[in-house]
């Protein structure tokens, strides 16, 4: 079970059809309602016992091993104990913990609904939640959906539009050499704008009268077994076509993919990346910017729109490759910003807090540790990004801003999560706390509310050079008729952004306030941080 | 007889008495055999070191290069700001103790039978 606290779920990236009861793992307890004992912890305002003085001290511990096999470290105790073990971590290790308003625990008897008061209640500029991101996931799942194994899927990212009747569910990418993108009659059978009006024989749109149909829907959308399933498209240019698609298990590319396009000043290069997280990404990446540079491009796109973060030793690498030796050498590319009580140590690990730097090697991920990175030594470089571009993502935004490398945005706000967290367990519940911030060389990293084109209508994200284009679902991506990319290309032929103004083309902000329905096969835990992150939707008017 | 050739027959014991001279100099070193006891040796030291039974290797190949990388425990895309990196270890002959060397901790771990062999000639 998971569980978030601060706002309402964002119906239109959970397709949760009503009805369907939910699903994602069972509570571990965090329900339970025990009343703390006499002998228990007693609360005094603003005094604090290290939070080792609880750890793993379990109201319900667990028995057996973890995924590593490592021996659950549970041990008999209480659910006080648990609430006493969340207040003291918060306070050692939450960015904000002077923020945090001290809660007797005793007023608690669920340890989900006392995390949720651990935290800030301050906003931004903007007026939204200062912690937007403080959230717990049932350990169980959560080290379920860490594993490396390939899953089940078309290779094709699927996203809902509208949740309720008539839906809207769209594709926004296809992996190459997966079964998405299968030839038949020389169309492959996924592509980027693609409505799904039917699926196995159910009318998507308006059909999912019966919780028969509508697990037929969700089965079909977001297989878990190895089958085929039957889908109705309209493809963007307005043709409609069944297409039976066979559900494999497949392994996330790191480097979705890239190209050179040439043009009357130079060549550029493409790279569509939509993660930072597999460990495969460090030699994708590696190797793409390696082929860039024998292929002689003068300038790159780094197409971020769907890439919400993960490893940031990996955007250092790329960061580096953009930039060069010259421009990074001396320099850090994010110091980690920890509470104030932390000093000069990393309070989560124990160890000094160092920086990360600009990585000029392989670390060993999966290219060999020292082995030295092409690099294309550009002083300046085009982000293509979405509100899903986040974290990691911005990290290579504001670390290049760090050094001088001119990042021209093209696009729409990024999310503004220049924070991260280590996830905690403590008795079979995950906690994600903010712990830190990163900042670049310059010590800045204040981008609560995103990066955005400097012509953007948005008044409270940092204004970077660029265009604010809406996301073209019309054009395939890395197409150079994409609205995005033919935008960067056009700032990058006459210094311009295309019109019409993006006052009248830019992202519509929506919330959508239907009955939450799951229409993803990722976990809950996933949909929830990415809902966080992904309140926009294409412009209507401009769908098929 | 070639160096590398020399350290092979000190590694495996057949130039004993020839080998005195770099004992107690850790230097790079290779694994002789890939496989097998050696690998599984090496294996386990790694996961005693780590505190864990499930150990992924980078990308080295321990028979090629003196670097050892183990992954990090997978982290899943929740960590979306993940500051996780490989643990590196150092592969090291002293002349007749095979050792990996963690720069972390300075931590050495001597693999006791395991055959390894200078990385670099003289």
């Amino acid at each position: 079970m998971l569980k978030r606290s601060g706002f309402a779920l964002v119906g239109a990236l959970l397709l949760v059809l009503a009805g369907c009861g939910g699903g994602g793992g069972g509570s571990s307890g965090g329900g339970a309602v025990v009343t703390p004992p006499p002998s228990g912890p007693t609360w005094t305002r603003g005094v604090f016992q290290s939070a080792s003085t609880f750890e793993n001290r379990c109201a319900a511990p667990r028995t057996g091993a973890d995924s590593q096999g490592r021996a659950f470290p549970d041990q008999a105790g209480s659910l006080a104990q648990e609430l006493f073990w969340l207040r003291s971590w918060t306070n050692q290790t939450y960015l904000w913990n002077t923020e945090v308003v001290d809660q007797n625990p005793s007023g608690f008897t669920d340890r989900l609904a006392y995390f949720n008061v651990l935290k800030t209640n301050a906003a931004t500029a903007s007026g939204q939640p200062k912690d937007r991101f403080h959230f717990t996931v049932n350990t169980a799942e959560y080290l379920a959906q860490v594993t490396s194994a390939p899953t089940v899927g078309y290779g094709a990212e699927i996203r809902v539009f509208s949740s309720t009747p008539p839906r809207d569910v769209r594709v926004i990418f296809t992996t190459p050499g997966t079964p998405a993108t299968v030839l038949e009659n020389g169309r492959p059978k996924l592509e980027r704008g693609a409505r799904i009006l039917n699926v196995d024989g159910i009318d998507l749109v308006n059909g999912g009268a019966t919780q028969g149909e509508i697990n037929t829907l969700n089965n079909g959308l977001f297989p878990i077994d190895v089958a085929n399933h039957a889908f109705v498209l309209r493809y963007a240019d307005g043709t409609e076509r069944p297409v039976m698609l066979s559900a494999d298990a497949l392994v996330e590319a790191p480097v979705n993919r890239q190209s050179v396009i040439t043009t009357p000043t130079g060549k550029v290069g493409y790279i569509l990346l939509n993660t930072f997280s597999p460990y495969s990404t460090e030699k994708g990446l590696a190797d793409a910017i390696a082929a860039m540079k024998t292929q002689g491009v003068s300038d790159v796109v780094l197409d971020l729109r769907y890439n919400g973060g993960g490893l940031l030793a990996i955007a250092s690498q790329l960061s580096y490759m953009v930039a060069g030796p010259a421009r990074t050498n001396g320099h850090v590319f994010e110091r980690l910003r920890f509470n104030a009580a932390a000093g000069a140590s990393n309070p989560v690990t124990g160890a000094a807090n160092s920086p990360t730097p600009y990585y000029s090697t392989g670390v060993g991920f999966s290219v060999p540790n020292g082995t030295a990175l092409s690099t294309l030594d550009l002083p300046r470089v085009f982000v293509l990004s979405t509100s899903s571009t986040c974290s990691a993502s911005e990290s290579v935004i504001n670390g290049l801003r760090g050094v001088d490398v001119e990042v021209i945005l093209i696009g729409s706000t990024s999310c503004g999560k220049p924070f991260g967290f280590y996830p905690e367990d403590n008795c079979g519940q995950t906690y994600f706390s903010v712990q830190f911030q990163g900042v670049n060389d310059k010590g800045f990293g204040d981008y609560p509310d995103g990066f955005t084109p400097s012509n953007s209508s948005s008044a409270n994200a940092v204004k970077v050079t660029g265009c604010a284009v809406a996301d073209d679902f019309s054009h395939d991506l890395g197409d150079t008729n994409e609205a995005m990319l033919s935008a960067a290309l056009g700032f990058r032929a006459n210094g311009t952004c295309p019109l019409p103004p993006a006052t009248s083309i830019g992202v519509a902000r929506v919330r959508d306030t239907g009955e939450p329905i799951r229409t993803t096969g990722r976990s809950q835990a996933v949909e929830i941080l990415r809902s966080m992150r992904d309140l926009s939707m294409p412009d209507r008017g401009a769908r098929p | 007889m070639t160096r590398d050739l020399l350290a092979v027959l000190c590694a495996t014991g057949l130039l004993a008495g020839g080998c005195q001279s770099t004992a107690g100099t850790p230097e790079p070193a290779l694994l002789i055999q890939g496989d097998g006891p050696a690998m599984e040796q090496l294996m386990a030291a790694l996961e005693k070191d780590l505190g864990r039974r499930v150990i992924d290797l980078g990308p080295s190949d321990p028979t090629l290069s003196p670097v050892i990388s183990v992954l990090p425990v997978p982290s899943g895309p929740l960590n979306d700001r993940n500051t996780a990196l490989p643990t590196v270890f150092r592969l090291e002959f002293d002349g007749q103790i095979c050792s990996l060397f963690r720069e972390e901790t300075g931590l050495r771990i001597t693999l006791a039978g395991v055959k390894c062999r200078a990385a670099f000639s003289h």
